[in-house]
């Protein structure tokens, strides 16, 4: 086809504005309680989130008030209608939005306070020698050490002396990872961003005794309420159970600086390996789960990052075995729902080692869903194959996350392209399942089913003759 | 698999085509669909994209819709997660495919600019997208000058923040201008180095950063007002503590996770605005430098407008609301530039010639910081000087030149800048600790602010290392 002409698509209404609502519908999630407060508070939901995301000048899709009442019929019908299909339909239709509980009960250190920095050289010498006429109230200490490291005069000092006190190395650490001021928190992250660094000649930029370690870092997640061996065994959170038990649980306020600051540990490999293979595993893992928390979703571009960080950490020699190790210990905790899926998009993929993590996980994943010792692709694929889609009975959703994570195992890391014979039995069963749904059937999660098989379909197509004539 | 091999370009082309039908098809939204539905697809379409573009096999780049797609996606976000993914994957699209570039021709480097690739941007009579295969692509999303100077608006006052939505909007609201400064950049930079070997001011008269602040639509002045506003923010007292206080740290109730999760979120998100902020602020003013070369060599035309140099505005602002000084000081951490406008702050008051006409260059270029802080070597001359601009306005300005003495020293290759200094740290150090003292003896009962106590910290702990090392 030509690319120039404008697609029958364009001229369609746009398809990211919300649709006007169908007079009819089968499958409805939570339309009762719409209904319910459209009658609590009179208001037109519709309008009010027309108007929310309505932005800058453009007029857009305003709701008349003369429409208001049409559609206050036009929902009592859907709401009846739906009253009726709604006992018809299985409770398992409301599939979970993905979610796990990462972090408990928060418990910060106790012996923080006194931390003995005041002691420091730096300040001792000074108030040893100096008389400049002015107070500068350096007998504050930690309070006045708080201020240099805040307005950045500590990391200029730093850099220009050339060497870091241990003791204030450590002070900062500990600032980094419990201080609840958030100014202090992304200053010392900054310090520290800026002094695990290597100059050209691939030299630390300030001799360093002390290093962030791995314990360090565990004891911060620890006391961060870290779920390091339930995760997986409790239940997904749904929303109501969250806002349930919120006291103490929930994402910590440190967080982002102790992503970071594994980040920046990583950068220094070259010279200093801060953490071993199996120290690295670990925060893999941590990193890898914290995509869980719905707390932290926003987080995705510093997450991913220190997951990129940690990936390239490894050695090459290193690496492989590692993977497997990570990928089973993720798949041993995540539940196979829309949890997993998560997890298998948060892995980009961009770089090799990446495609490798992401099809090792779904095939970790697989082998473990299925009982397996081994992991055995034909195997696996068998059994998903084995799938009839026109069976009442046929679990949709179930069939939905094995697509993906098929699709993953078989393409992500390229190890199966040349397999002929996987290849055309993936493609067979995609194409079954792209055709063989009916269109009527609206059920449980069968026509993402329908839809998915077909664009993953396609896709194989390309990834077969494309991988091959263009490389 | 022989039968395969076509031609390269027709099989990529022909790929292209496919892979965009088959991801925009993820969008269509006819069919009976609910809120979730919509979200699932759209999170469906982003990773469609991202596979196709960047972790595929063959990555091709995305082609105009499907950019805007995700643009769309990013501008409609109703959920925190598809705002994130669909910046994530913006930011990434950009660093792979540029639409600006450089490319090495016979030993120069040459510029590469693809006009016919998607830009957020709506500059100039519509004619970027007419210029697009000639057929009307709905563009109405898209930012033209005025509706980009409305997003800073709705960043420095956001509407009311109770509600669960609004916190995605200011949030979305964020990312869409950091990622509108991203484009700016990505931009701009290769232009920057094009011109230095050229000296051609056409490739900055072409430049999105000129063509955007030249247009009429937007009014520079009350921008740059709105920026420097937006910029203050972080550091005024009273502003900020409250906001610190108000973010939960144990025991608060929270509620739907989206909420939860952007108010752990929206102080990182402001963080990196702020970052974007600076950064467009330095673009422009590096811009503002080339177009005043370019004037001088008489390249410029009529056609090319007038606008006031950024550093005009600022200081008039700053000069006009000295409560500015401090935080805007604080904020704008861009040494080379901060050092810029405290020497022209300074240039108001102790310059030579108390008159100068507006474009007269060399005047303010020979004030070095040496030379402001031998105004302050006697007791006389700086009660002269205070008598004019106060002592804590002298204070505040010495402090933070000092603070970029300090950092020009750990970072060599700003030659620029150590002109401008024109002094070695340590009679810097020196003379800035005498200016204190002799501010003192003029007005001893002014206060000095904990930054400037940390400076005088500082000057002193390098004095002393300085002259310890010369022995």
């Amino acid at each position: 086809m030509v690319m120039d002409e404008p697609l029958d698509f364009e001229k369609e209404e746009d398809p990211l504005l919300p649709s006007p609502r169908p007079a009819k519908r089968k499958k409805v999630i939570g339309l009762d309680d719409l209904l319910l407060d459209y009658f609590e508070n009179g208001k037109d939901l519709r309008k009010v989130r027309a108007a929310k995301s309505k932005h800058g000048p453009r007029g857009g899709y305003v709701s008349d008030e003369e429409d208001k009442e049409v559609r206050e019929d036009e929902i009592c019908k859907i709401f009846e209608d739906c009253e009726e299909k709604a006992k018809g339909l299985d409770a398992r239709d409301d599939v979970p939005p993905w979610g796990q509980q990462i972090f408990g009960c928060q418990k910060l250190p106790s012996n923080l306070s006194d931390m003995g920095v005041e002691n420091c050289q730096m300040l001792q010498s000074f108030c040893a020698s100096e008389h400049l006429g002015f107070d500068l109230e350096i007998q504050q200490g930690e309070g006045f050490l708080e201020g240099m490291l805040m307005y950045g005069w500590l990391l200029k000092l730093v850099r220009i002396g050339g060497s870091v006190e241990d003791s204030i190395a450590s002070w900062t650490l500990t600032k980094l990872l419990y201080s609840s001021n958030k100014k202090l928190q992304v200053s010392a992250t900054d310090f520290w961003d800026s002094i695990l660094s290597l100059d050209e000649d691939d030299k630390l930029l300030v001799n360093l005794g002390y290093f962030p370690s791995y314990s360090v870092l565990k004891c911060a997640m620890l006391s961060y309420g870290y779920l390091f061996e339930t995760l997986g065994t409790k239940a997904s959170i749904s929303e109501s159970a969250a806002a349930a038990d919120s006291s103490d649980v929930g994402p910590p306020h440190n967080i982002i600086a102790w992503v970071r600051v594994v980040s920046a540990c990583c950068k220094i490999r070259k010279v200093r390996p801060i953490f071993s293979a199996s120290e690295a595993e670990e925060l893999l893992v941590i990193v890898i789960s914290l995509f869980l928390d719905r707390g932290l979703e926003g987080l995705l571009v510093v997450l991913g990052d220190c997951l990129n960080s940690l990936v390239l950490y490894f050695n090459t020699s290193e690496w492989e075995s590692s993977c497997v190790m990570v990928a089973e210990s993720i798949a041993q905790r995540v539940t196979m729902d829309l949890n997993c899926l998560r997890i298998i998009d948060c892995i980009t993929g961009t770089n090799k080692r990446s495609k490798f993590l992401r099809s090792q996980l779904a095939l970790q994943l697989l082998k473990i869903n299925f009982g397996l010792k081994v992991g055995n692709v034909e195997k696996m694929l068998k059994l998903v194959t084995s799938i009839n889609v026109k069976e009442k009975e046929c679990d949709f959703f179930r069939l939905y996350v094995y697509l993906v994570l098929m699709d993953n195992l078989l393409f992500s890391s390229g190890a199966f392209r040349d397999k002929t014979m996987i290849v055309d039995t993936w493609r067979n069963y995609l194409r079954n399942c792209s055709t063989q749904i009916a269109c009527t059937n609206w059920g449980f999660y069968a026509p993402k089913v329908r839809n998915k098989a077909s664009y993953l379909l396609q896709g194989a197509v390309f990834k077969k003759s494309g991988g091959v004539s263009a490389r | 698999m022989a039968a395969s091999r076509a031609p390269t370009s027709t099989a990529a082309a022909a790929a292209d085509g496919g892979i965009e039908e088959n991801a925009m098809a993820i969008l269509d939204s006819s069919g009976i669909k609910d809120s979730r539905d919509l979200h699932d697809d759209r999170a469906a379409f982003l990773e469609a994209v991202r596979s196709a573009c960047l972790a595929g096999d063959n990555p091709s780049a995305p082609s105009w819709r499907m950019y805007d797609g995700v643009f769309q996606v990013l501008r409609n976000s109703s959920s925190l997660e598809l705002a994130v993914a669909s910046f994530h994957l913006l930011m990434e699209l950009g660093k792979q495919y540029p639409r600006t570039y450089l490319t090495d021709s016979g030993g120069h480097q040459s510029l590469v600019v693809v006009k016919e690739s998607w830009l957020p941007f709506l500059i100039g009579n519509g004619s970027v997208s007419s210029e697009i295969g000639g057929n009307s692509r709905s563009s109405d999303h898209l930012f033209d000058p005025l509706r980009f100077s409305l997003l800073i608006e709705t960043i420095v006052e956001p509407t009311n923040a109770t509600d669960d939505n609004n916190g995605i909007k200011a949030i979305e609201n964020m990312m869409l201008f950091q990622y509108l400064v991203n484009t700016l950049e990505a931009d701009f930079v290769p232009r920057r180095i094009a011109y230095k070997e050229s000296l051609d001011w056409v490739i900055f008269r072409e430049s999105l950063l000129n063509m955007l602040l030249g247009s009429r639509k937007l009014v520079f002045k009350s921008f740059v007002q709105n920026c420097i506003h937006l910029l203050l923010s972080q550091y005024h007292p009273e502003a900020k503590d409250a906001v610190e206080d108000s973010i939960p740290f144990e025991g608060e109730a929270r509620s739907a996770s989206d909420l939860d999760s952007s108010l752990n979120y929206s102080s990182l998100e402001s963080e990196r605005t702020l970052v974007s902020l600076r950064k467009l602020f330095v673009m422009v003013m590096e811009l503002d430098l080339i177009r005043k070369e370019a004037d001088a060599l008489g390249l410029t035309s009529r056609a090319d407008g007038f606008r006031n140099p950024i550093m005009e505005v600022i200081l008039d602002d700053l000069t006009y609301n000295i409560s500015y000084l401090s935080p805007f000081l604080l904020a704008f951490v861009e040494w080379k530039w901060k050092l810029e406008i405290i020497l022209q702050y300074f240039s108001k008051y102790c310059g030579k010639g108390a008159v100068r006409t507006r474009r007269s260059d060399n005047s303010q270029q020979d004030l070095k910081l040496e030379r402001v802080l031998s105004f302050f070597l006697t007791a006389t001359s700086t009660k002269a000087i205070v008598k004019k601009m106060g002592t804590e306005v002298a204070q505040l300005l010495l402090a933070h030149a000092y603070q970029v003495c300090i950092s020009v020293q750990g970072d060599s290759g700003d030659s620029t800048t150590t002109e401008k200094i024109g002094a070695s740290l340590q009679e810097i150090s020196c003379n800035f600790i005498s200016a204190f003292q002799n501010l003192k003896k003029v007005s001893p009962n002014t206060q000095i602010s904990p930054f400037e106590k940390e400076a005088l910290f500082t000057a002193a702990a390098l004095t002393r290392k300085l002259m310890n090392d010369e022995r």
